[in-house]
C-alpha cells in the first residue's frame, strides 16, 4: 500500500476466477522490457541509438536469423530441462556445467577415440545426466542446497576442460584443440531440429505421464504429494537426470555443429548458454514447450548483441538486456494476479467523521 | 457495566476476493467490564469480525471507535496500542523464541520500552497474579496448546489490553482447563476489562456471558441478554429456520470384520526429537469406526503420520491387511488401500493452484484404482472420477478445471472426503475431518465416514471434538502424552473419557 | 621456513576473507529475515564497477564507496519492489539480478577506462580488512543476538505469520535489512577494488565472490561468528592458491586441482556440515533453507 498525494494505492489479490490473462500481461511486459533495455543502452558507449541500431540490424533482417540457430538450440537444450526442474522446486543452475561436460565427453568420443557421431552424442547426454544425478543426490540424501552445489560443479567442470585443452588435448597453443573431422560434425539446422523434437518429447512426458503429476505436486504442495505416495527423492532425481541429459546433449551438439573443437573458457563466464537457459525457462513461465519460443527470443537478442561488439558494447550487456526483459515479463505476469485499488483518502476521512 | 462503550463497530463490512461476504454491515458495541459472547457456527463471520477489531484485517467499509474516537488499525500493532488484543484460536507466537522474547518484541513494537529481563519479570508476576502458570524462559515449541494459550493471555495482559478477544479458546483445552479459563474470564471482567468470547459452543457462553451476540452468514442477527438467553433462543438465531442439531447419530448396524490395521508397540519421535508416541498398540477391524480422542499435542499427529507413512517409527510394527509397512512409505500404504483425510486442506490434502482433476490424479497416485495405465495418465478417466465425486458429495465448485482454492473450506473438504472414499479404501485415516466446517458439511462428512465403515472399511478418526467422536464411533481410544490410556466401546462414559484426557 | 609461510598465509588471507565475510554478513541478515537474495553476486559486480567508475573519475575513495552503495541499493530496490510488493518468486528475481548486476557492472567498470584509482598499500589493506571484518561481525552479532531488533528480524525468518501477529511490519523490516545488506556489499566491493585489485577495475575479476559468500552463510550456520570464521578459512584457501608457483604450465593436473579447490571445498564442506547438523539435531534458523 502506498500513499501518493491524497490517494491510497493498494494491490489487492484477485480471486482465482478473476485473474488477468498471464499471456497478455506477459506480452505487455515484453514490450516494456524491450523499451527499458533499449533505454539502458544510453549507458553504453554506443548509446541508445547504437543499441537500437544493433538490435534492428539483426531483428529486422530475416536473412540473419539463421545465425541465431546455434544459440537457439544451445539455450533451449538447457531451458527445457530447467523448466521441468524448477516446476518441482529443484532450483539447479547446473545446465551450464552439464553442457560443457557434454562437449568434453563428445570431443573425447569423436575427436580422441574416433567413435561415430551418434555414440559421441549419446556419451555427451549421459555425462550431463550423471552430473545432474550428482546434484540431485547431494540434495536428496545430504540436504545440500542444489543451487550452490550445481554452481560449484559448473566451475569444476570448466577447470577440467581448461586442463584438457591446455594439456593432453592441446593442439599446440594452450587454448584450443584440433578440429573434429568433417564426418563427425553436423549442421546447426539438424541440431536445432533434434533439440526441438526432444523438447516436445519432454513436454509430452510432462503432460501425459506420472512425471508431470509428480513434478507439479511436489513443487506446489510437497506434503500433499508425499501423503498420497509421490516420492520426493525419485521426482527430484528424475528431473535432474532429464535436465542433465538434454543439457549434456546440447553441449555435444554444440561441439559437433558449431564449434567443432574445444577452447579454453573463463571459469565464470563459461559458454553462457546454460545460464541463459535459466532466463529462458522463467521467461517461458516454466512451461516446457514454451521454452522453445523464449529460447528463440533470447537467441535473437543474443545475436543482436554480438553486433554490439562492433559498436563497442560489452558482451555482458547482452545479459543485462536479457535480464531486464525477463524481469519485466515476470513482473507483469505476476501483476495479472492483482487488482490495483486506488482510493481517495479525503473521502474516507469524511465517512469516518 | 453501563455507560460509554469501550469499543464500537459501526456497519463493518468485509468481502473476500471471490465474492464471499464475510461481514455484512455488522454493528456491535462492547462495554467495559462485560463478557460478551459471540456465537455462530463455523463460517458465520466471527473470526473475520474480531480480526478486523484486532487490526489483522482491514474492513472494506465501516467505522470502529475506541473510547468514542474513530480508529483505523492498519496492523495488529495499532490495535494493541489502542488496548485491543486477540488471543487466536491457534496460538500465534514465534515458536523458536521464549515466552519472554515474544513479549519483548510485541511490547517494543507497541512502543513500550522493555528489556528482556523486564519482560521475564512481567510474565512471572502476571502469571502468578492470575493463576496462569507460564515459564517466561520456556521456548514456545516446547509448550502444549494450553500453555501457549496461557502465554498469549499473559502477553495480552502485559501489553495492557482493555479488550481481550478470545477466539474459540477452549478448542485445545481439556474440560477442567476450559472451566478454569472461563473463571479467569469472569475475573478479568470484574477488574473492568472487557472480554469477547468467540465460540460455536453454546454451553460455554451460557452462564458466563453478560450478553450474547449471534452471527449468521456474515450478519449480526441478534443480541440477547445473559439472563434471557436459552439454548432454544440461541439455536434459533444461529440456524434460522433450519432444525436445531439433534442428538447422537444412530448409525446403521455394523458388524466388524477381520483386523485391517494392527499396531504393536509403536514408538515414534516427533519434530524435535522427543518421544511423541510411546508404545502404542491397538487393532482396527473392517467395518468399525474408532475414534481417537485427546487434547491436541499428545502424539495424535505423529501417530497418524506414522500410519500414513510420512514419519518412520523408531520401534514397533504396523501391519495393514497383514503386510508389515512400518519401514515403507506412503506409496506402499496407498497400494494396500489406505486413504487419508489430513488435518489441513490446502497443502496437505490438496495441491493449491491446480484443478480438481489434477488433484484427483494426485490423490489416486498410489491407489490401484488410479486413472493410470502404467506410467501414462488417463486424464479422461481422472475427469470422470472427479465428476462422480463432485456429484456424489454435492461439491459446489466453479468447475472441474478451476483451481481448488476457489472452493470454500467446506466444499474442499467434501471433495477430499469424497475422493478418499472413491478409492474404496480398506483403511481410512481421518484427522480432524470436520474442523472449520459449518453444520451441514460437518454432518455430511460424519455420515460419509460412518457409511464407509458400513461398506467394510476400517475407519480411524482423530478429533479434538469429543461430541463428534461420541456420536460416530464404535470404540473410543484416548491418547495422553503419547500413550493410549483408555479404550472402550459403546455405551460411552463421557466423564471417564474426559478425565482420561487430562490425567497426569 | 614453515613458520614464515604460515604467518604469510594468515596475513594474505585477510583481504579475501573480509570481502567474502562482509558480503556474507549482509546476506546473513537477509536470510535470518526469511528471504534469500541470490542476486548477491550481481550486487557485488555492480558495486565494483560503480566504485571504480566514481573513484577513478573523482580520485576520491569516499565517493567510490558512495557510488558502490548507490549501485547496491539500486539492485536491492529492484529486489524489494519485485519480491515484496509484486510478490514475484525470490529465486527468479535473484538469478535475474545476477545477470543484471553483472551486465551493468561491466558497463560501469568500463567507464573507469581501466585506469588505477585510489588504492590501499598492502599493509594498510590488510589492516583495514581485518578491522572491517571484525567490526562488521561484532555489529551483526550485537544486533542479532543482543538487541530487540534482532528479534524483529529473526521473527520474520522463523514464522512470518506469528511475527505479524506480534505487530511486525514485514515490509519495513525487510527494506531495512536490504539496506543494511547493500551497505555491507558496497563495503566488500570497494575493499576488493582498493585492496585486492590495486584500485583498477578488471572485467570479471570479482566473479564468483557473491556465490561463495552465499556458501559462507550456510557454512557459518547463519551465525555472525561462524560466517566470519568460514570466510577466513576460504581466504586461507585463496592465499594457498596464489602462493603456488606459477611456473607450472597450465596443463598440469596440479593446476586443475588448485583451480577448482575452492569450489570442491565448498561442496564437501556443505555436505559434511549437513550431515553434522542432522546428527546433532540442529535446524537451520532461516526457514527458507529447510528441506
Amino acid at each position: 500500500m502506498a500513499r501518493i498525494a491524497s490517494l491510497e494505492v493498494r494491490l489487492v489479490e484477485r480471486g482465482p476466477a478473476e485473474r488477468g490473462n498471464p499471456l497478455v500481461y506477459g506480452l505487455a511486459g515484453l514490450v516494456v522490457g524491450f523499451l527499458a533495455s533499449i533505454a539502458l543502452g544510453a549507458l553504453t558507449p554506443a548509446g541508445v541509438g547504437g543499441t537500437l541500431g544493433a538490435l534492428a540490424s539483426v531483428i529486422g533482417d530475416p536473412g540473419k536469423w539463421p545465425d541465431a540457430l546455434p544459440y537457439f538450440f544451445a539455450i533451449a537444450s538447457s531451458a527445457a530441462g530447467l523448466a521441468l526442474a524448477y516446476r518441482s522446486g529443484f532450483i539447479t543452475i547446473g545446465a551450464e556445467g552439464q553442457m560443457v561436460a557434454g562437449m568434453v565427453a563428445a570431443y573425447w568420443a569423436l575427436g580422441v577415440a574416433g567413435a561415430p557421431l551418434a555414440a559421441g552424442l549419446a556419451l555427451a547426454a549421459l555425462t550431463g545426466a550423471a552430473l545432474g544425478a550428482l546434484v540431485a543426490a547431494l540434495r536428496v540424501y545430504l540436504l545440500v542446497n542444489e543451487t550452490l552445489s550445481s554452481l560449484m560443479l559448473n566451475y569444476i567442470v570448466v577447470s577440467v576442460l581448461n586442463y584438457l585443452v591446455g594439456g593432453p588435448w592441446s593442439a599446440g597453443g594452450f587454448t584450443k584443440t584440433a578440429l573434429l573431422p568433417p564426418e563427425r560434425t553436423m549442421t546447426p539446422g539438424v541440431a536445432a531440429l533434434l533439440v526441438t523434437a526432444l523438447v516436445v518429447a519432454y513436454e509430452m512426458l510432462y503432460r501425459y505421464t506420472r512425471l508431470g503429476v509428480a513434478v507439479d505436486s511436489i513443487g506446489l504442495a510437497r506434503r500433499a504429494a508425499e501423503t498420497y505416495g509421490v516420492s520426493f527423492a525419485r521426482t527430484i532425481i528424475a528431473v535432474a537426470v532429464l535436465s542433465g541429459l538434454l543439457a549434456g546433449l546440447g553441449g555435444g551438439l554444440y561441439l559437433a555443429a558449431v564449434q567443432q573443437q574445444l577452447t579454453s573458457l573463463n571459469t565464470f563466464q563459461s559458454l553462457g548458454y546454460g545460464y541463459m537457459g535459466i532466463l529462458a525457462a522463467w521467461l517461458a513461465g516454466n512451461v516446457v514447450v514454451a521454452t522453445l519460443a523464449s529460447s528463440l527470443l533470447l537467441a535473437v537478442l543474443y545475436l543482436a548483441s554480438t553486433a554490439f561488439q562492433i559498436s563497442r558494447v560489452p558482451w555482458s550487456f547482452a545479459l543485462a538486456l536479457q535480464a531486464v526483459i525477463v524481469l519485466s515479463v515476470v513482473s507483469f505476469v505476476t501483476l495479472s494476479r492483482y487488482r490495483v485499488v486506488v482510493r481517495r483518502l479525503a473521502m474516507r476521512k469524511a465517512a469516518e467523521g | 457495566m453501563a455507560g460509554e462503550p469501550l469499543v464500537e463497530a459501526e456497519c463493518v463490512t468485509k468481502t473476500y476476493p471471490g465474492g464471499v461476504v464475510a461481514n455484512d454491515c455488522v454493528s456491535l458495541s462492547i462495554f467495559p467490564g462485560e463478557v460478551l459472547g459471540l456465537l455462530g457456527e463455523n463460517g458465520a463471520g466471527k473470526t473475520t469480525f474480531v480480526s478486523i477489531l484486532a487490526g489483522i484485517l482491514q474492513p472494506d467499509s465501516g467505522v470502529i471507535r475506541v473510547h468514542g474516537r474513530p480508529a483505523r488499525f492498519s496492523s495488529p500493532r495499532d490495535a494493541v496500542r489502542a488496548g485491543i488484543a486477540l488471543v487466536p484460536q491457534n496460538p500465534m507466537l514465534v515458536e523458536a523464541f521464549t515466552v519472554a522474547e515474544n513479549l519483548l518484541l510485541a511490547a517494543r513494537l507497541a512502543g513500550r520500552r522493555l528489556t528482556l529481563s523486564g519482560a521475564r519479570r512481567l510474565v512471572a508476576s502476571l502469571s502468578e497474579r492470575y493463576g496462569l502458570p507460564v515459564d517466561p524462559d520456556a521456548r514456545v515449541w516446547r509448550l502444549s496448546m494450553g500453555e501457549r494459550q496461557r502465554a498469549e493471555i499473559v502477553k495480552a495482559l502485559a501489553l495492557g489490553a482493555e479488550l481481550l478477544l478470545l477466539d474459540e479458546p477452549t478448542t485445545h483445552l481439556s474440560p477442567p482447563e476450559a472451566r478454569s479459563l472461563l473463571r479467569l474470564v469472569r475475573r478479568l471482567a470484574s477488574e473492568g476489562r472487557s472480554v469477547v468470547l468467540i465460540t460455536h459452543r453454546l454451553g460455554e457462553v451460557l452462564g458466563v456471558a453478560d450478553r450474547i451476540a449471534v452471527m449468521r452468514s456474515g450478519r449480526l442477527v441478534g443480541v440477547v441478554g445473559g439472563r434471557e438467553a436459552t439454548r432454544e433462543k440461541l439455536l434459533a438465531l444461529m440456524f434460522g429456520e433450519r432444525l436445531a442439531p439433534g442428538g447422537a447419530e444412530a448409525g446403521p448396524e455394523r458388524r466388524p470384520g477381520p483386523a485391517v490395521l494392527e499396531v504393536r508397540d509403536l514408538w515414534v519421535r516427533g519434530e524435535h526429537g522427543e518421544w511423541s508416541v510411546r508404545g502404542v498398540s491397538f487393532e482396527l477391524r473392517g467395518g468399525e469406526v474408532v475414534g481417537v480422542a485427546g487434547v491436541a499435542g499428545n502424539g495424535q499427529r505423529e501417530l497418524v503420520e506414522a500410519l500414513v507413512g510420512l514419519r518412520r517409527p523408531q520401534r514397533g510394527s504396523i501391519r495393514i491387511a497383514g503386510v508389515e509397512v512400518a519401514g515403507s512409505g506412503p506409496a506402499a500404504r496407498g497400494r494396500l488401500g489406505v486413504a487419508v483425510v489430513p488435518e489441513q486442506r490446502l497443502g496437505w490434502a490438496l495441491v493449491p493452484g491446480k484443478s480438481i482433476v489434477f488433484n484427483t490424479a494426485v490423490g489416486f497416485y498410489a491407489s490401484p484404482r488410479g486413472p493410470y495405465r502404467g506410467a501414462v495418465v488417463d486424464w479422461g478417466e481422472a475427469r470422470r472420477v472427479s465428476r462422480e465425486i463432485v456429484e456424489r458429495m454435492a461439491v459446489k465448485t466453479p468447475g472441474l478445471d478451476a483451481p481448488v482454492e476457489a472452493m470454500s473450506g467446506g466444499n474442499m473438504q467434501r471433495y477430499i472426503v469424497g475422493r478418499e472414499l472413491a478409492k474404496e479404501p480398506r483403511l481410512l485415516l481421518a484427522m480432524n475431518p470436520t474442523s472449520g466446517l459449518d453444520y451441514n458439511a460437518s454432518k455430511m462428512v460424519d455420515r460419509m465416514l460412518v457409511e464407509a465403515a458400513a461398506g467394510g472399511a476400517a475407519v480411524l478418526v482423530v478429533s479434538e471434538d469429543l461430541e463428534e467422536l461420541l456420536s460416530i464411533s464404535d470404540r473410543i481410544m484416548v491418547m495422553n502424552k503419547g500413550r493410549l490410556v483408555y479404550e472402550a466401546g459403546r455405551p460411552f462414559d463421557p466423564e471417564k473419557i474426559a478425565s482420561a484426557m487430562v490425567e497426569e | 621456513m614453515a613458520a614464515v609461510n604460515m604467518s604469510a598465509l594468515a596475513l594474505q588471507a585477510l583481504v579475501p576473507a573480509a570481502v567474502l565475510g562482509l558480503a556474507a554478513l549482509g546476506e546473513l541478515l537477509v536470510e535470518r529475515s526469511g528471504r534469500i537474495n541470490l542476486g548477491l553476486e550481481g550486487m557485488l559486480h555492480i558495486s565494483y564497477g560503480a566504485a571504480a567508475a566514481a573513484a577513478v573519475a573523482s580520485g576520491s575513495a569516499i565517493l567510490g564507496y558512495l557510488a558502490a552503495l548507490a549501485a547496491a541499493l539500486l539492485l536491492a530496490a529492484v529486489y524489494y519492489v519485485t519480491v515484496e510488493v509484486l510478490r514475484v518468486n525470490q529465486v527468479v528475481v535473484g538469478l535475474v539480478l545476477v545477470f543484471l548486476g553483472s551486465g551493468l557492472g561491466v558497463i560501469l567498470g568500463v567507464m573507469s577506462g581501466g585506469a588505477a584509482g585510489p588504492s590501499l598499500p598492502v599493509g594498510e589493506a590488510r589492516l583495514a580488512a581485518a578491522l572491517l571484518l571484525a567490526a562488521a561481525t561484532l555489529a551483526t552479532y550485537l544486533v542479532l543476538q543482543r538487541s530487540w531488533i534482532g528479534y524483529l528480524v529473526k521473527s520474520l525468518g522463523e514464522d512470518e505469520k506469528a511475527a505479524r501477529m506480534l505487530g511486525v511490519n514485514p515490509r519495513v523490516t525487510r527494506a531495512a535489512v536490504l539496506a543494511a545488506q547493500s551497505a555491507l556489499v558496497a563495503l566488500a566491493a570497494t575493499l576488493f577494488l582498493y585492496a585486492y585489485t590495486g584500485g583498477r577495475w578488471t572485467a570479471g575479476r570479482i566473479t564468483g565472490q557473491g556465490w561463495l559468500a552465499l556458501g559462507m552463510v550456510i557454512l557459518g550456520f547463519w551465525h555472525p561468528l561462524g560466517v566470519a570464521v568460514a570466510s577466513y578459512l576460504l581466504g586461507l584457501l585463496y592465499s594457498v592458491q596464489s602462493l603456488l608457483p606459477s611456473l607450472l604450465p597450465p596443463g598440469a593436473l596440479y593446476a586443475v586441482l588448485a583451480d577448482s579447490a575452492p569450489y570442491v571445498a565448498v561442496i564437501v564442506a556443505m555436505a559434511v556440515a549437513s550431515v553434522v547438523y542432522r546428527k546433532t539435531g540442529h535446524r537451520p534458523p532461516a526457514s527458507i533453507w529447510r528441506a
